[in-house]
C-alpha cells in the first residue's frame, strides 16, 4: 500500500516536473523572442541612424514576417524606406512601402505625431514627383455608403441595432396599455424605431460584412490601373503610389481593390496590406 | 367581214380570259396550299455529293417537309450496303414561313441524316431512309454515290459549311472545291500526323520551343476542320508569364488551307497569333484556348480546346553578360540623342530626349550616365511600338529634364544600352554620346543662396521625423467582435418576444371565455362601470355619469338574472326580472332606476343632484342583482 502510494506520488512529481519544465520554457521562449525583437529593433536603428537602409530594413522585414505588430516598428520601417526612396539607391515602390509603415504604425497607435507627419510628408513627395512628370491625379473621395458605415464600429452599429429592436418591443407592448400616454408612447415608438431598424441593420451587416471581407492596403508601385473581370483596363483613373485603398478579395495573382467609389482588380504585388490585431471575441 | 356585235363579243370574252388568268394566278399559291396539305408530309432523299473518296465522310438525309406540323418523327432506320460505314443519325427540325403575294406559306422540315465512310472505292446505290411521323413510314428516293480511290476524287464530300461567327469570308477559300493550296508550303506546314478529334479542333503551335526571358516568341492556334461548324464563345489562353501583342488583329481576314492530318483530308485555318514575350524562366506554359462548336454532324455548343503550348525560357548566358545589363533586355536595339539647348545657366536645365528604336520589346527604361553637377529628373516616356511582319519593333522616346548645377564646359556623358541579340546568340551594347553643353556660372542671388542653404528646401523628405532608438511600451487594443448571430439575434428576439406576451394575452383571455367566464368577465365589466361612474361623478361630467351608471345596472342585471335588458323597453323589466326569480321590490328598484337614468339624459339641470341620488342607488342595486 505504502509502496503504491509511493509510486503514485513519484508520478505525481514527475507530472508537476513536466509542467514546471514546460512553464520554464515557454517562459524562456517568449522573453528570448521578445529579447530577439529588441535587439534587431535596436540593431535596425543604430543602421537607419548611419544611413544604411538596406540593413535596417532586413531586421524590419523580418519583424514584420515575424508578425510583430509594434507601431515603432512600424514607422522605422516606414522611416528606412522614405530614406532609401531619397538616396540613390532608392527602387521604385520606396515611398508606397513608407506610407504603408507609417500608415500601419498610425492604425496601432492613432496619436502617433511623428507617423501623423512623415506620413503627410511622403504624399507631398509623391505629389512632387508626380508633378513633375505631369501628372494630373484625380481627387477621389470614398462614397457615400463607405463614409456613413465607417463613422461607427461594426460593435456600435450592432448594439444601435438592438436598442432600436428593443424600443421597438417596448412600443408593441405599449400600445395596449390602458394607460393613455403609455399607449400613445407606444404608437409613436412602433413606426420610429421600424424606420430606425430599416437604417441601423443595413449598416451594421455591411460594417461588419466590410470588416471580416475587407482590409485596407496601400499601393507600392508608382501607378497601377485597375481592370475588370474580364482582365480589361476599366475607366477609373490610374491609382497613384502611397494611395490608401480598399482591399478585398484575392484570385491567383489579382486583388480585389476599391478607391472611392471605383473597383477593379489590380496586380497583388502592387498593393501592400495593413498588417492589424486579431479582432478580440 | 366580222360583225360590230362579234367583235365586241370577242373584245369581252378576251377580257374575262384575262381576268380569269389573272385570278387563276392569284389562287395559285392557295391551290399549293391545298395541295400540300392534302397530301400532308412529302418525303425526299438527297446526298451530300455524288463522287466522293474512300474514307471521305458524306451525307445521306431523308427530308420530310409539310405546310403543318410534322409532330414528332420516331424510329428512323437506314441499311447501307456493304462496305459502307454508317454513323447517327442526327436530326433536325425547322419551320419557314414565305409571302408569295401576300399569302403567307408555312413549312415545316425534319431532316434526319447519316454520315457515310466508304472504305473501297465503287458505285453505291443507297435505297432512302426511313422513318416514323404522323403514325405512318416515309421514306423517298433512292440516291447514288460514286466512290473513288482517295486523291482522284473532287472533293465534294462534306463540305467547310457555315463559317464560324467571325467569318463570313471574302474570297473564302474553300479547301475541298480547291487543291491550289495543297501544294502551299503553309498548307505542308500544318500537316499533323494525329488528329485529338475526327472531324474538328483546335491546333495551338509556337514559332519556338526554347526562347531567352525577353525574346519573341510566335503563337498561333489554327482550326483544323473537316465538317460544317459554327464557331462561338471563344476564350483566349492565359497567357500567364507572357507579355502579349497581338498579331491578328482581324481573325476574318485569314483564309482556309487544305492540309492532311493523319493523312485525311482538313481545312485548317488560322483563329489566332500573338507575338509573347516570355517575363520569367522557366518551364511556362501558355494556356489553352477553348471555343464552342455547332453545326449538323457536330452538335450544339460541342467545347473544344487547344493543347497547352510549353516554352523553355532561361535567362540569357551568363558568359559575356555586360555590366548594367537587364534580364528582359533582348533584341536589335539602335540609341539616338538629342540635347537642347547646349548653352544655359547654371542652375538652368537642359532637356535630353533618348530614343531607343529597334525589333523586340523595346526596354523602358535607361540608366542615365552620373555625372558631377548634372542631376537627371524622372523622365517622360512616349511609346510607339507595333507589329511589324509579325515582330514587335517600334521605339521608346525617354524625355528627361537634366538640371545643370556645375559651371563650365559639362560633358553629359554616354547612355548606353546593353541587350542580347538572340539571332547572333551575344550581347551587344548601344551607345550614343550626349556630348559637352556649355554652363555659364552665374552671381548668386539672395534667393539662391538662401536656397543652398537650406538645399533640401524642395525636398519634402529632408524634413522627416528622428529614428527611434527602442521600442516602447505598447499593449494592441484588438477591436472588439460580437459574434454573427448577434445582431440578427439582437434584432429579431425583442419584437418577437413582444409579439408573442402579446399573444399570450390574447390567447389566455379567448381561453377564459372559452372556460365559460363570461360572468367574470361581465364581472370585471361591471366593475369597470362602477370606476367609470365615480369617475365622471368626480369630473362633475353628467352625461358620462348617468350613462355608467345605466351601464353598470344594466350590467348587473345581465349577471344576475342572464337577462340582457338593454334589449327591453322600461315598462318590460320590472316583469321579466319578476319572471326570473328577482325580489319584485328589486326588479322595481331597477326599472325605476333605469326610466330615470333616461329621463335625467333630457333634464340636464337637476342632473348633480339626481346622479349623486343615482349613483348610491346603482351600487346598492347592484349588489343586489349582482351579489
Amino acid at each position: 500500500m505504502s509502496g503504491a502510494r509511493s509510486k503514485l506520488s513519484t508520478r505525481g512529481r514527475g507530472l508537476l516536473a513536466a509542467i514546471a519544465l514546460g512553464l520554464v520554457l515557454t517562459a524562456w521562449s517568449s522573453h528570448a523572442q521578445a529579447d530577439d525583437r529588441e535587439e534587431r529593433f535596436s540593431r535596425a536603428s543604430a543602421a537607419l541612424d548611419k544611413g544604411d537602409t538596406a540593413t535596417a530594413l532586413l531586421d524590419l522585414e523580418a519583424l514584420a514576417d515575424r508578425g510583430v505588430l509594434h507601431p515603432d516598428v512600424a514607422y522605422s520601417r516606414g522611416l528606412a524606406y522614405a530614406m532609401r526612396a531619397r538616396s540613390p539607391s532608392a527602387e521604385p515602390g520606396d515611398l508606397g512601402r513608407a506610407a504603408e509603415g507609417f500608415e500601419e504604425a498610425l492604425r496601432l497607435r492613432p496619436d502617433d505625431r511623428d507617423a501623423e507627419q512623415a506620413l503627410d510628408l511622403v504624399h507631398a513627395e509623391v505629389a512632387r514627383r508626380r508633378a513633375r512628370m505631369d501628372k494630373n491625379d484625380t481627387v477621389v473621395r470614398p462614397s457615400l455608403d463607405r463614409v456613413l458605415v465607417t463613422t461607427l464600429s461594426p460593435v456600435a452599429w450592432v448594439i444601435l441595432a438592438i436598442f432600436a429592436s428593443l424600443l421597438l418591443a417596448f412600443g408593441l407592448l405599449a400600445r395596449r396599455r390602458e394607460r393613455r400616454f403609455v399607449r400613445i408612447a407606444g404608437k409613436v415608438l412602433v413606426p420610429t424605431s421600424l424606420v430606425a431598424l430599416a437604417v441601423l441593420v443595413p449598416a451594421a451587416a455591411m460594417s461588419r460584412s466590410l470588416t471580416e471581407t475587407r482590409r485596407e492596403g496601400v499601393v507600392i508601385v508608382p501607378e497601377i490601373g485597375m481592370r475588370d473581370d474580364d482582365g480589361q483596363p476599366t475607366t477609373a483613373p490610374d491609382i497613384p503610389e502611397s494611395t490608401l485603398i480598399e482591399v478585398g478579395e484575392r484570385r491567383n495573382d489579382v486583388l480585389l481593390v476599391r478607391w472611392g467609389s471605383y473597383e477593379g482588380w489590380v496586380p497583388a504585388e502592387s498593393v501592400r496590406v495593413i498588417a492589424q490585431p486579431h479582432p478580440e471575441g | 367581214m366580222r360583225s360590230p356585235r362579234s367583235s365586241s363579243r370577242r373584245a369581252v370574252a378576251r377580257v374575262i380570259a384575262l381576268f380569269a388568268m389573272l385570278f387563276a394566278f392569284a389562287l395559285l399559291p392557295q391551290f399549293a396550299s391545298l395541295a400540300r396539305a392534302a397530301g400532308g408530309i412529302t418525303a425526299s432523299t438527297q446526298a451530300s455529293g455524288t463522287m466522293v473518296e474512300v474514307d471521305q465522310p458524306f451525307t445521306v438525309t431523308l427530308e420530310l417537309d409539310s405546310d403543318e406540323s410534322i409532330g414528332p418523327v420516331t424510329s428512323p432506320s437506314f441499311d447501307p450496303p456493304a462496305g459502307v460505314s454508317v454513323r447517327g443519325p442526327s436530326f433536325g427540325m425547322s419551320e419557314r414561313t414565305t409571302f408569295t403575294n401576300g399569302v403567307a406559306t408555312r413549312v415545316a422540315s425534319a431532316r434526319i441524316s447519316y454520315t457515310l465512310v466508304a472504305s473501297a472505292p465503287g458505285k453505291f446505290t443507297f435505297k432512302s431512309p426511313t422513318a416514323t411521323a404522323q403514325g405512318r413510314s416515309w421514306s423517298g428516293q433512292t440516291v447514288t454515290v460514286e466512290v473513288v480511290p482517295q486523291g482522284s476524287g473532287p472533293g465534294a464530300g462534306v463540305g467547310p459549311g457555315p463559317t464560324p461567327f467571325f467569318l463570313p469570308t471574302p474570297g473564302f477559300n474553300d479547301p475541298f472545291t480547291s487543291r491550289d493550296d495543297e501544294e502551299a508550303p503553309s498548307a505542308r506546314d500544318l500537316e499533323l500526323q494525329n488528329a485529338p478529334d475526327d472531324d474538328y479542333f483546335l491546333h495551338a503551335v509556337a514559332d519556338k520551343q526554347a526562347a531567352v526571358v525577353g525574346e519573341q516568341i510566335t503563337y498561333s492556334v489554327y482550326l483544323y476542320f473537316r465538317v460544317s461548324y459554327e464557331m462561338s464563345e471563344r476564350s483566349d489562353p492565359k497567357y500567364a508569364d507572357f507579355l502579349r501583342f497581338p498579331i491578328l488583329t482581324d481573325p476574318a481576314s485569314t483564309k482556309s488551307v487544305y492540309t492532311r492530318v493523319n493523312d485525311k483530308r482538313y481545312g485548317a485555318r488560322l483563329v489566332e497569333r500573338v507575338a509573347l514575350i516570355p517575363l520569367n524562366a522557366g518551364k511556362l506554359h501558355v494556356g489553352t484556348m477553348s471555343a464552342r462548336f455547332k453545326g449538323r454532324q457536330i452538335g450544339s455548343g460541342v467545347l473544344r480546346q487547344s493543347n497547352d503550348v510549353e516554352v523553355d525560357v532561361t535567362e540569357p548566358p551568363a558568359n559575356g553578360r555586360p555590366a548594367g545589363y537587364v534580364v528582359g533586355d533582348v533584341g536589335q536595339y539602335a540609341l539616338t540623342a538629342s540635347v537642347s539647348p547646349r548653352k544655359v545657366a547654371q542652375g538652368g536645365s537642359v532637356s535630353v530626349s533618348v530614343r531607343i528604336e529597334g525589333v523586340g520589346n523595346v526596354p523602358s527604361e535607361i540608366k542615365p550616365p552620373v555625372v558631377a553637377g548634372a542631376e537627371w529628373l524622372t523622365p517622360h516616356r512616349k511609346d510607339d511600338l507595333t507589329i511589324k511582319d509579325g515582330r514587335v519593333s517600334g521605339s521608346r522616346t525617354l524625355e528627361y529634364v537634366v538640371r545643370l548645377d556645375r559651371a563650365g564646359k559639362l560633358d553629359l556623358g554616354t547612355l548606353e544600352l546593353p541587350y542580347f541579340d538572340p539571332t547572333s546568340n551575344q550581347y551587344e551594347v548601344a551607345k550614343v554620346a550626349l556630348g559637352p553643353v556649355d554652363v555659364d556660372p552665374t552671381t548668386p542671388t539672395d534667393a539662391d543662396v538662401k536656397r543652398a542653404q537650406n538645399k533640401d528646401g524642395d525636398d519634402p523628405l529632408a524634413r522627416l521625423p528622428h529614428t527611434r532608438p527602442r521600442l516602447t511600451a505598447f499593449a494592441p487594443a484588438r477591436p472588439l467582435t460580437l459574434p454573427p448571430w448577434a445582431l440578427w439575434g439582437g434584432v429579431a428576439v425583442p419584437p418577437m418576444f413582444a409579439l408573442f406576451l402579446l399573444g399570450l394575452g390574447r390567447a389566455r383571455r379567448a381561453a377564459a371565455v372559452r372556460r365559460g367566464a363570461p360572468a367574470a368577465a361581465a364581472r370585471a365589466k361591471l366593475r369597470e362601470a362602477l370606476g367609470d361612474a365615480k369617475a365622471a361623478e368626480k369630473a362633475a361630467d353628467a352625461k358620462a355619469h348617468l350613462g355608467a351608471i345605466e351601464r353598470a345596472t344594466h350590467l348587473a342585471i345581465e349577471l344576475g338574472t342572464g337577462v340582457k335588458s338593454r334589449g327591453l323597453r322600461l315598462d318590460e323589466i320590472e316583469p321579466t326580472l319578476i319572471e326570473r326569480d328577482v325580489a319584485p321590490a328589486v326588479a322595481k328598484e331597477a326599472a325605476e332606476l333605469l326610466s330615470q337614468c333616461d329621463a335625467l339624459r333630457f333634464a340636464p339641470d337637476d342632473g348633480e343632484i339626481a346622479t349623486k341620488d343615482l349613483h348610491s342607488r346603482a351600487v346598492k342595486l347592484t349588489k343586489k342583482l349582482a351579489p
